[in-house]
């Protein structure tokens, strides 16, 4: 009886490493997403009010595991700059002019839509690029 | 549905808390939309809009807005020494007491809401000190 040998190749590694990346680009996407969204805010409320609003108060903070690996991120603005919480909040005479909370919800938006709508391809499109069978153009 | 449920909904807050008779006994003017007048005597409470999305589904059918607001109690603090938090924290639980956990319809809107994140807050404005006590609410507005 004749011997078939047949080949098994696992691609399991690349599909583990390309569902990390598109996490990590998710994240880096909507924090980028939600820094823009509060700058533009905070820009808008200076126009708006007259206050002397820096919008490049906002800034990304990124997390990373003990191999390097991004896990998570957050926008904020640093302790120098805590007045701006009067304007997000409003106080009795200065009506409020949210930037944080809007942009927490586009970042969750964009996050989301990330992680449904192109998770799948991204995956598949680096499992296939680390086999070799496309290449990156 | 023409109705625009953020504007609707700051008239069914700014009704439904001011005929509260137990809430309005905690306060001198009253409840303020935005910002609140320099004339305003207090305790007050200011409402302020804090963002909005709308939930839309297959045919752009519009179920709901999602709405937050910052509900807030105010005191004027004029003692010495340490403030008292005690007025102002009943009218932040009474603010409780009728938006978390709310739901209500009227004419042009079906709402509900809860509270999302407590609120407190010190401020000093034109040298006096203003005690906040409230919270964020998420309202869902749908026009009826």
């Amino acid at each position: 009886m004749a011997k078939t040998t047949v080949k098994l190749e696992s691609r399991f590694p690349q599909a583990k490493k390309g569902a990390a990346d598109a996490v990590t680009h998710a994240i880096k996407e909507a924090l980028v997403e939600g820094q823009e969204e509060a700058q533009g805010r905070i820009e808008r409320a200076r126009d708006k009010t007259g206050y002397d609003l820096d919008p490049f108060v906002v800034w990304q903070k990124h997390f990373k595991r003990a191999d390097g690996e991004l896990e998570g991120g957050m926008i904020f603005i640093h302790s120098d700059w805590w007045y701006y919480k009067f304007f997000e909040h409003g106080t009795v005479f200065i009506p409020a002019t949210p930037f944080m909370r809007p942009a927490h919800r586009k970042m969750r938006d964009r996050f989301k839509a990330e992680m449904g709508d192109n998770f799948e391809k991204f995956v598949t499109r680096r499992t296939r690029m680390s086999s070799g069978q496309v290449t990156r153009r | 549905m023409s109705v625009n449920e953020e504007a609707a909904a700051q008239d069914y807050l700014l009704a439904y808390l001011g005929a509260d008779t137990t809430l309005t006994s905690l306060l001198e003017s009253g409840v303020w939309l935005r910002s609140v007048p320099q004339t305003a005597r207090f305790p007050a409470v200011k409402i302020d809009r804090q963002d909005a999305s709308d939930l839309m589904v297959v045919g752009l059918s519009r179920v709901w807005a999602d709405l937050t607001f910052l509900v807030r109690g105010i005191v004027h603090w004029t003692g010495s020494g340490q403030p008292d938090w005690t007025g102002v924290r009943a009218i932040g639980d009474r603010i409780d007491a009728l938006l978390h956990d709310h739901e209500a319809a009227t004419a042009e809107l079906q709402v509900h809401s809860f509270r999302e994140e407590t609120f407190t807050d010190e401020t000093v404005e034109g040298g006096d000190l203003f005690l906040h006590c409230g919270g964020t609410y998420r309202v869902r507005a749908r026009a009826v």
